[in-house]
């Protein structure tokens, strides 16, 4: 059963709830609160949720694509295809999937536009952006990311998407699978396919 | 006799890490881990890498997508560009079928014999051409000449050979006023900058699937195809074509290959 949206976009008078719903803060609102009052023309709306997911869709872009600065490109470019088809969006609580499923075929074609590009480019992305002394410490952590980004980078498309969504995006199985559309029990497996990868991945670093 | 143990398997541990384990079977894992070190230090690794996953990214933070996508939504829309699958019923079986014999038995060579190379490479030019056919409704297409009506939709193949054939192509158009009308890549919403599309290489005739529709203006349009190593993107290339560049002979990039045509719109 499609439950019904929660919110009434065009308050009559006559309900006094109307007035009560009309002064729900918009960063209390859910995402499908949102996306009706995007639809109705309210643009503080899909700022809000703009605001609301853009770091974790900017960091899923990122180790996603293993390359940071395509992540803003690929993560905007999904948020206009979103505004785009805010009219035939159904408020059925599935937001997340929806959004994840957007961003994840912009960086599929981010991802072949940047293959072609110079390794070189791809090298000076991988840079730290700026030249500080760091601590051995913060050394150390930099390299064993840059070692887990290479393993991520590793897996295949299909066992890469599944632990982005599940680790960076934070989604759980059910929405993974809705993601992806795909059944609950190869998202699973896949899970556990792509971690035990990881992990023998990053038992061989030193 | 005493018993080996052996400790859990990475399946196990991946599962208990994930809540995906019953109360027994988590007390019984714990049990184990208790007594095993080396299994201690998968679990240790598969957490870091968990955590490490959900980390931010130091060079992304502060980012604030918010303004950009705005400013992106209110951006102008480009031209309006209408596609027609061929297999979408509009044409008719048989004229379906004089396309594909068309682009595959009679080659156009018009980009090839006007073209205007914009590297230094000439030899491409034997190598890299588009052919343009013109189609009305569901009628039969024919090749591009000097003219065609408004109303018509446009199509293309593409011959991409040689020794180092290219990797990605666009087509596009500056029309009478001076606007960049695009072809392939589609470039239908404002904000967006859409790159080349994928050519395959060592292949000769192959057709690009769409009639593509523009409510051109009535005079000269200026035919592109350019092919290159890596993507363009359409912004890159309506910041030296069009406007008060016009229509220009040569293109500024470096490695590729530009086929140039002029036909004119009838009303």
């Amino acid at each position: 059963v499609d439950p019904k949206p929660r919110l009434r976009l065009l308050p009559s008078p006559a309900e006094p709830s109307a007035g009560e719903e009309a002064s729900v803060p918009l960063d209390a609102r859910s995402d499908d609160d949102l996306m009706l009052l995007a639809r109705a023309g309210v643009e503080p709306a899909f700022e809000a949720l703009v605001r609301r997911h853009q770091a974790r869709m900017l960091r899923v872009a990122a180790r996603y694509l293993g390359r940071v600065d395509l992540a803003p490109d690929a993560a905007q470019n999904a948020f206009i295809e979103i505004h785009r088809g805010l009219g035939r969006y159904q408020p059925r609580g599935r937001f997340s999937s929806f959004l994840y499923r957007v961003l994840l075929n912009q960086c599929r074609m981010a991802r072949r536009s940047a293959r072609a590009e110079s390794a070189a480019l791809d090298r000076a992305a991988r840079e730290p952006a700026d030249g500080a002394t760091l601590s051995d410490e913060q050394i150390l952590a930099r390299e064993r990311q840059r070692d887990l980004d290479q393993a991520v980078a590793g897996l295949s498309e299909k066992l890469r998407s599944v632990v982005l969504l599940r680790y960076t995006a934070g989604l759980d199985y059910a929405r993974i699978a809705e993601t992806l559309d795909v059944p609950l029990g190869t998202v699973k497996r896949r899970m556990f396919d792509a971690l035990r990868i990881l992990h023998e991945k990053m038992q061989e670093q030193p | 006799m005493k018993t080996r143990r052996h400790d859990p398997p990475l399946e196990s541990l991946a599962a208990y890490l994930e809540g995906e384990v019953t109360g027994s079977e988590s007390a019984a894992l714990e049990a184990q881990l208790a007594e095993m070190p080396a299994a201690r230090r998968s679990l240790a690794r598969l957490r870091d890498t968990r955590d490490a996953l959900g980390a931010p990214i130091p060079e992304l933070e502060g980012i604030d997508l918010a303004p950009r996508v705005a400013r992106a939504l209110r951006a102008p829309a480009p031209p309006e560009r209408r596609r027609v699958p061929l297999w979408a019923g509009l044409l008719t079986a048989g004229a379906l079928a004089a396309v594909v014999l068309a682009l595959s038995l009679r080659p156009s060579d018009e980009f090839r014999v006007k073209s205007a190379s914009g590297g230094d490479d000439r030899a491409t030019d034997r190598w890299a051409g588009v052919q343009v056919y013109h189609v009305e409704g569901s009628g039969k297409p024919r090749r591009l000449g000097d003219r065609v009506s408004a109303r018509e939709g446009l199509l293309f193949s593409y011959t991409n050979l040689g020794p180092r054939p290219f990797e990605s192509l666009m087509l596009f158009a500056v029309d009478a006023r001076g606007e960049v009308r695009w072809f392939y890549p589609a470039y239908e919403s404002p904000g967006t900058n859409p790159t080349s599309v994928p050519i395959k290489p060592g292949e000769a005739e192959v057709a690009l699937a769409d009639a593509v529709y523009h409510d051109f203006p009535a005079g000269p349009l200026v035919l592109y195809g350019v092919f290159s190593h890596r993507p363009l993107r359409v912004l890159e290339v309506e910041s030296v074509v069009g406007g008060t560049h016009g229509a220009p002979a040569r293109l500024p990039f470096p490695d590729v290959a530009v086929r140039r045509l002029t036909t004119r719109i009838d009303p």
